[in-house]
């Protein structure tokens, strides 16, 4: 479910995976590998910032800005995300099957993984948006931040 | 409902009655009743430091108008405070027309000389002779519109009309079996001198005209009588010379020791006189700044109201005020720590906090859990509530030179003398407000007041609701914070 739920996910907003030969190992194991960590990236910034900084020590990290701050860095850990896992994922699925890509596709196959790291960019704010209305309301200091609904 | 009826009688009376709403503003509770109804008399129309008092009574009403659920004891504005007239509603009687809404005594159409107000032209030859024997000509031919200038002949005989005005029948009328009443005058001047004695008399007449006499000849009554406490400065053109205070209250004690058996509580306080104040007959021109003098004067109504009913009726009781170390610079250290300290420290500490964070600390968290809970940075800017607040807290949008607030009050005690210096008054920094009581910050004692570890409190307690209860909720909130942060951290208490 998580598999086609990722693949559904990525290819909506990039389209199918190029060159074609890399559509099984895209669709097997980076969509999902990548859509979890993400996932599981944003959630981790969003409880450091509601429950860490803003319930169990006291800062002043609490303001829109910080927030802001917060989601930058998700957006940034999110592309490295994608960038290095998937990359990773091309390359040993290369090395195994031995094929050897042409340049053009070399082309093809690097302006793919740079869609695929500004779209998991795009998704990666996506998820802490969403992470962090679902757990604000855990925060003491910041369950209004960065917009006072639901709480 | 038991209401505490104070009369504040002359300047000192309205300077006195302004260091008590500061207090109850505090949270200093008022024990053995609910509401305070100050009645301001004093004859001098546009006098400074009544108008002062005004509107400070007007606009604590305003904002404990908007308190509701209203204050437990202890919070902010927990006391309420309301006029004679608004009096109506709880006491069942009808609204009387001739009583207006507002803190002071109308003394309408006091724009005469003496000679007129006694018609001393009409008079027969004989009591004219009386008349000339009593008062001096001066006396006679001033205007009263400025009051009494320290003469107590002028005033005993003016302040006679009160007893048979609207607002004495009005206030007899309503008066319930738990009330009290308490008279706040100095012995020096000439109204406070005058009127005190006059009205207790008046009150406690088993003969007199007013309704409820039963109630009024047994409820408890006491009055605090100002004795010198500043010297005016030499000014030939006027009328009060200071070098005839203790001459006149050698006189009006004497008066009292023979003359006040209906009294069950007498106050007295005084000080050594340590600075000089303008001399200004009356008007606009005379608004003293607040002494500490005062504010003890204020602590002798909570003490009155202390006592148990049955302790004060059918007795008398003199009290008179002692510092536990005579500082010219008095600080909570030097109030007896079982008495004064932890009645006027934790409370002035804490309502002192609440101003300094509004004042300095609630810009920089507009926008953290507690404002936006109550929509408070723009509640701020907008609410008549708020921005009452803000002019009683520290002057905001106060006319130049009419300072009601609760900072230029502090101020004024500061830098009269004795000075009154319990706080640094523009610091921001809790940890050093406290004047000898700075939170010190120790291997063992990292934890300080710094403006997180406030604003995480006010985010805990401060909660949503709607724009109507916002008020209540706010002061709810501040007060309980304070609270806790003026028990854990400042030392002393």
């Amino acid at each position: 479910m998580l598999q086609s739920f990722f693949t559904a996910l990525y290819q909506a907003l990039l389209g199918n995976p190029d060159p074609s030969s890399l559509i099984p190992v895209y669709r097997q194991s980076i969509f999902p590998g990548v859509g979890l960590t993400t996932f599981f990236v944003a959630l981790g910034m969003a409880l450091l910032f509601y429950v860490v900084l803003n319930r169990v020590v006291t800062t002043s990290f609490f303001k829109t800005q910080h927030w802001a701050i917060m989601l930058l860095l998700t957006a940034v850990l999110g592309a490295i995300v994608a960038w290095q896992q998937a990359a990773a994922a091309v390359e040993a699925q290369l090395a195994e099957t031995g094929e050897e890509l042409a340049v053009a596709q070399v082309s093809t196959l690097k302006r793919y993984l740079w869609g695929f790291t500004a779209t998991n960019t795009l998704v990666a704010v996506l998820f802490f948006i969403l992470c962090s209305f679902a757990v604000k309301s855990l925060s003491v200091s910041a369950r209004t931040t960065p917009v006072r609904w639901p709480n | 409902m038991a209401t505490l009826y104070i009369f504040g009688i002359g300047g000192t009376g309205s300077r006195v009655i302004r260091s008590l709403t500061m207090l109850l503003a505090a949270g200093v509770e008022l024990q053995n009743c609910n509401r305070v109804v100050p009645i301001i008399i004093d004859p001098d129309a546009l006098n400074g430091d009544k108008q002062r008092t005004i509107e400070l009574l007007k606009t604590y009403q305003r904002l404990r108008q908007q308190l509701r659920p209203a204050p437990e004891a202890g919070q902010f504005f927990h006391t309420e405070i309301a006029t004679l007239a608004s009096m109506a509603a709880t006491s069942g009687q009808e609204r009387d027309p001739r009583v207006k809404e507002t803190f002071e005594y109308n003394f309408s159409g006091m724009d005469e000389p003496l000679r007129d107000y006694l018609h001393y032209n009409s008079l027969p030859v004989e009591t004219k002779h009386l008349v000339d024997l009593l008062f001096d000509p001066k006396s006679l031919n001033e205007p009263l519109t400025v009051g009494f200038k320290g003469s107590p002949n002028v005033g005993s005989v003016v302040l006679n009309q009160l007893m048979n005005s609207p607002e004495i029948e009005f206030f007899a009328n309503g008066f319930g079996p738990d009330d009290r009443v308490f008279f706040i005058s100095s012995i020096f001047g000439g109204t406070g001198a005058a009127g005190f004695p006059l009205l207790l008399k008046n009150l406690r007449n088993p003969k007199g005209n007013l309704a409820k006499k039963h109630l009024l000849n047994t409820a408890p009554m006491g009055a605090l009588t100002v004795l010198p406490y500043f010297d005016l400065k030499s000014d030939e053109t006027s009328s009060i010379d200071s070098n005839t205070f203790i001459t006149k209250t050698k006189a009006a004690l004497a008066y009292y020791q023979r003359n006040l058996p209906d009294l069950n509580s007498l106050y007295y306080v005084g000080d050594q006189a340590q600075k000089q104040q303008e001399n200004r007959e009356g008007g606009n021109q005379q608004r003293n700044d607040a002494h500490f003098v005062e504010l003890v004067g204020a602590l002798s109504v909570l003490d009155f109201m202390r006592q148990p009913a049955a302790v004060l009726q059918n007795d008398h009781h003199f009290y008179e005020y002692g510092l536990e170390r005579d500082d010219k610079e008095v600080r909570f250290e030097s109030f007896d720590p079982n008495q004064t300290r932890p009645l006027l420290g934790p409370a002035l500490t804490r309502f002192q906090f609440f101003t300094t964070w509004l004042e300095h600390h609630f810009p920089a968290t507009d926008d953290a859990v507690y404002a936006k809970n109550i929509n408070l940075k723009n509640a701020w800017q907008t609410t008549p509530f708020f921005r009452d607040l803000r002019r009683f807290l520290f002057d905001y949008n106060s006319p130049e030179g009419q300072p009601i607030s609760f900072k230029s009050w502090l101020r004024e005690l500061r830098d009269n003398a004795r000075h009154f210096v319990p706080f640094r008054l523009d610091e921001a920094d809790f940890d050093k407000i406290v004047q000898g009581q700075e939170v010190k910050k120790g291997f063992f004692n990292s934890d300080t007041i710094s403006r997180s570890y406030v604003r995480e409190r006010l985010d805990k307690q401060l909660r949503k609701v709607t724009e109507a209860e916002a008020p209540g909720e706010f002061v709810r909130a501040f007060s309980e914070v304070m609270e806790d942060v003026v028990d854990a951290k400042v030392p002393g208490f």
